[in-house]
This record gives structure tokens, C-alpha cells and sequence, in this order.
């Protein structure tokens, strides 16, 4: 009986071991290494929305940061690299697309830039922005 | 010859009309019949599944948007906007990319069962039409799905998520309205308001790949190129609202244009 006990307790540890649990060191490197680019990439991309109110320093930063981030992202499998890489280009574009008008802006200005008008008023809840045509019954 | 200058003058005449009835002229653009409610923005996709043996994925966008904004496919998943160029494999799919991502077996059905392959790769457009009906309820709009898509997210009708996993950093305070005058003097000039876009898109869906002050973008921006699926035309006529919808662009515009409105079948 503790024979068996014993036996299927090393059969146990054998399949656990060889199922790569606990990860070795090497892929414990390297799961953490993906962990932490993703989460830079995360903190920097998600500033597109604010790309507006930022300084011009920020964002030249952030620039910076997208250069350092595609290097990491070069080393992955196709399929991740393929789609990161699409996205942190298209971040590092605005922000440095933003930075570049400002400049425009402040030589002289776009003689083609389009007049800006301020925000609308807020429409009061639950009026119908078009006038309502009737719809064939579904 | 009298008949001859009689006739010139006549055709003359006729154009000078014409051109100065902005009726006339905005209803120049040639829309073609469009589709009912239901499949308007619907989609198929289809850049390999026909050679890998399957049937074409249909997908629809009335669906979608009701869960999630514009924002959280065209940004956070790198769906592109053009149908067909995006790299979507079962693969990718299944190590949760693209429709994988929210499609992934467990709360909505994926790649775990061979049953659920035709709820996508059917290849019929009309697929889940059957699930318009309640959509009535929304405020109406004259084409396209016929539904008011901002004004029903306005009132909160609708409540899609703006986000997947990436928190937008708070509501985009970038809300101006960009005058765009037309070149037609009797056509009244466009407004372009980017509230109502920042509420479904992220600025990086637009800026700098689609509209690039840089470039002084807007001495191309046309109604040429806009049909063309340029510019607004990549959304606008598309999947989102049409632009046989003059006065969404173009409030001033008086007298509308008889274009055909869509049927549900």
C-alpha cells in the first residue's frame, strides 16, 4: 500500500515537471519580460486621447518611449509583433503628429488649417438631434 | 441661326438652374439603391476563408456597437477600417486577438466547438437580422439603419463600452467643430463636430493616417474623394451614418435631396 502511495506520488511529480510547472528560470524571464513591455505599452498608448493636452516635453517623451518599446516588441512572435507593432507606430504617429503641428502652428501657421467653432451647447436629454421621418413598420 | 441660339440659350439656362439650386446640385451625387436597415454596415469577410475551404465571416455592426464603441475595435484590437486587410487567422483568433479577444469560448462562443464555426462563417449578410426589431425603439434617423446612433448614446439608450482592457485616460476635452467650407458657393458648408466623433473613436483612429493637417489635407478633402471612401467616406457610407444624409453634414442645407430611402425587406 505505501508502495503504491509513493508510486503514484512520483508520477504525479513527473507529469507536474514535465508539463514545464513550475516554469523554468528561463521562462520565467521571459514571461516577465512580456509582462512588463505590454505594461509600458499599455501606460503610453493610452495617452492618445490626452495627446491634445499635453506638453510639448511629454510628448516628445512618449515618442522616446515608443522608439524604446518597438525594439522590445521586434522580438516577438509574429502574430504579437504583427498586431503591437501596428498599434504602438500608430500611437508614436500621433503624438508625433501633434508635436508637429504646434510647431507649424507657431511658425506662422496652416494657411489651409479649417476655422474651428466652439463646443455646441449640450442638447437637452431626450430631444431628437434630426427631424424624425416616419419608418416603414419593421 | 435664330432656332440654333434659341436652344443654346435654353440648355444655357438650364444648367445656370442647375448649379445655383443647391437642391439640384447636392442631388447630383449618384447613391445607389440603398440596403435595408438591418444589413446596412453589415459586412462579409472574406480575404481567406474562401481558399481555406470555409464560407466568407459575416459580421455586422448594428450588433457590435451596441456593446462596444468604435474605440475598442478600430483602436484597442487593430481592427483596420478597411474590410479585408486586417490579418484575422484561427490562429490569431485563438490566441485572443482580433474577434478572439472577446470571442474566446467562455463568455461569448469561440473556436471551442464546431457547432458555433457557422454562426460567423455563414456568408450571408442577412444573418442576425432577425434581431433588429427592437432597435425601433432608438431614435430614428432617414437612412442607413435608420436609427440615430449618436443621439441614442447621447440619451443613454445605448451604453457601449468604451474600453476592452486599456482605460481611455477620461473623456477626450478635445470637443471643437471644425468649419469646412464648401466649394460650391450655393452649397452651404459643413460642420464637422469632434465631440460626437471622440465619443466612439480614439483621436489615434483618425490622427494622423486619415486627416493630417501636415499635408493641408484639406484641399483634397472633396466630395469626390469622400464618395470614394476617402476622408469621412471610410466610415460615413459605410457603416456609419450615409452620406445621402445631407444635413448631418451639412445643417444650413435647404430643401432635401430625393434620394432613396431604405426598405426593410
Amino acid at each position: 500500500m505505501k508502495i503504491k502511495l509513493w508510486c503514484a506520488l512520483g508520477a504525479l511529480c513527473a507529469a507536474w515537471v514535465l508539463s514545464g510547472f513550475p516554469p523554468s528560470g528561463g521562462a520565467r524571464a521571459q514571461e516577465q519580460g512580456q509582462a512588463d513591455w505590454r505594461a509600458e505599452f499599455e501606460a503610453v498608448c493610452v495617452k492618445t486621447d490626452l495627446a491634445m493636452s499635453l506638453s510639448n516635453e511629454e510628448l516628445t517623451q512618449l515618442v522616446a518611449r515608443c522608439d524604446r518599446l518597438e525594439g522590445q516588441i521586434a522580438g516577438e512572435t509574429e502574430i504579437v509583433r504583427k498586431v503591437y507593432l501596428k498599434r504602438l507606430r500608430s500611437c508614436r504617429a500621433l503624438f508625433a503628429y501633434v508635436l508637429e503641428a504646434r510647431s507649424a502652428a507657431s511658425a506662422g501657421g496652416d494657411a489651409a488649417a479649417p476655422a474651428q467653432l466652439p463646443p455646441p451647447e449640450p442638447r437637452p436629454q431626450g430631444t431628437e438631434a434630426t427631424a424624425p421621418e416616419s419608418r416603414p413598420a419593421p | 441661326m435664330p432656332h440654333q441660339a434659341g436652344a443654346v440659350t435654353r440648355g444655357a439656362i438650364t444648367v445656370a438652374l442647375l448649379l445655383l439650386s443647391p437642391a439640384g446640385a447636392s442631388g447630383n451625387f449618384a447613391f445607389t439603391n440603398p440596403p435595408p436597415p438591418e444589413e446596412y454596415g453589415n459586412l462579409l469577410i472574406n480575404r481567406a476563408s474562401a481558399a481555406a475551404g470555409v464560407k466568407p465571416v459575416s459580421f455586422s455592426h448594428w450588433i457590435h456597437r451596441q456593446r462596444h464603441t468604435c474605440r475598442v475595435c478600430h483602436f484597442e484590437l487593430q481592427f483596420n477600417f478597411e474590410a479585408n486587410t486586417t490579418e484575422i487567422t484561427e490562429d490569431a483568433n485563438r490566441a485572443g486577438m482580433f474577434c478572439g479577444a472577446c470571442h474566446d469560448g467562455k463568455d461569448l462562443f469561440g473556436h471551442t466547438k464546431p457547432e458555433d464555426c457557422e454562426r460567423c462563417h455563414n456568408g450571408d449578410l442577412r444573418r442576425g437580422s432577425e434581431r433588429f426589431g427592437p432597435l425601433w425603439r432608438l431614435p430614428e434617423a432617414r437612412y442607413g439603419n435608420r436609427i440615430d446612433w449618436s443621439t441614442a448614446l447621447d440619451d443613454g439608450l445605448i451604453a457601449p463600452a468604451k474600453k476592452l482592457t486599456i482605460d481611455p485616460s477620461g473623456e477626450i476635452g478635445f470637443a471643437s467643430t471644425i468649419l469646412l467650407e464648401a466649394e460650391w458657393p450655393m452649397v452651404p458648408n459643413a460642420m464637422f463636430p469632434h465631440g460626437q466623433h471622440t465619443r466612439w473613436l480614439d483621436c489615434n483612429d483618425c490622427h494622423p493616417n486619415i486627416f493630417n493637417i501636415k499635408k493641408k489635407f484639406t484641399a483634397g478633402l472633396r466630395m469626390e474623394g469622400i464618395m470614394a471612401r476617402q476622408f469621412c467616406g471610410i466610415c460615413h457610407n459605410t457603416v456609419a451614418f450615409p452620406l445621402s444624409d445631407c444635413r448631418r453634414c451639412h445643417p444650413d442645407l435647404k430643401g432635401l435631396p430625393e434620394y432613396p430611402e431604405p426598405v426593410s425587406r
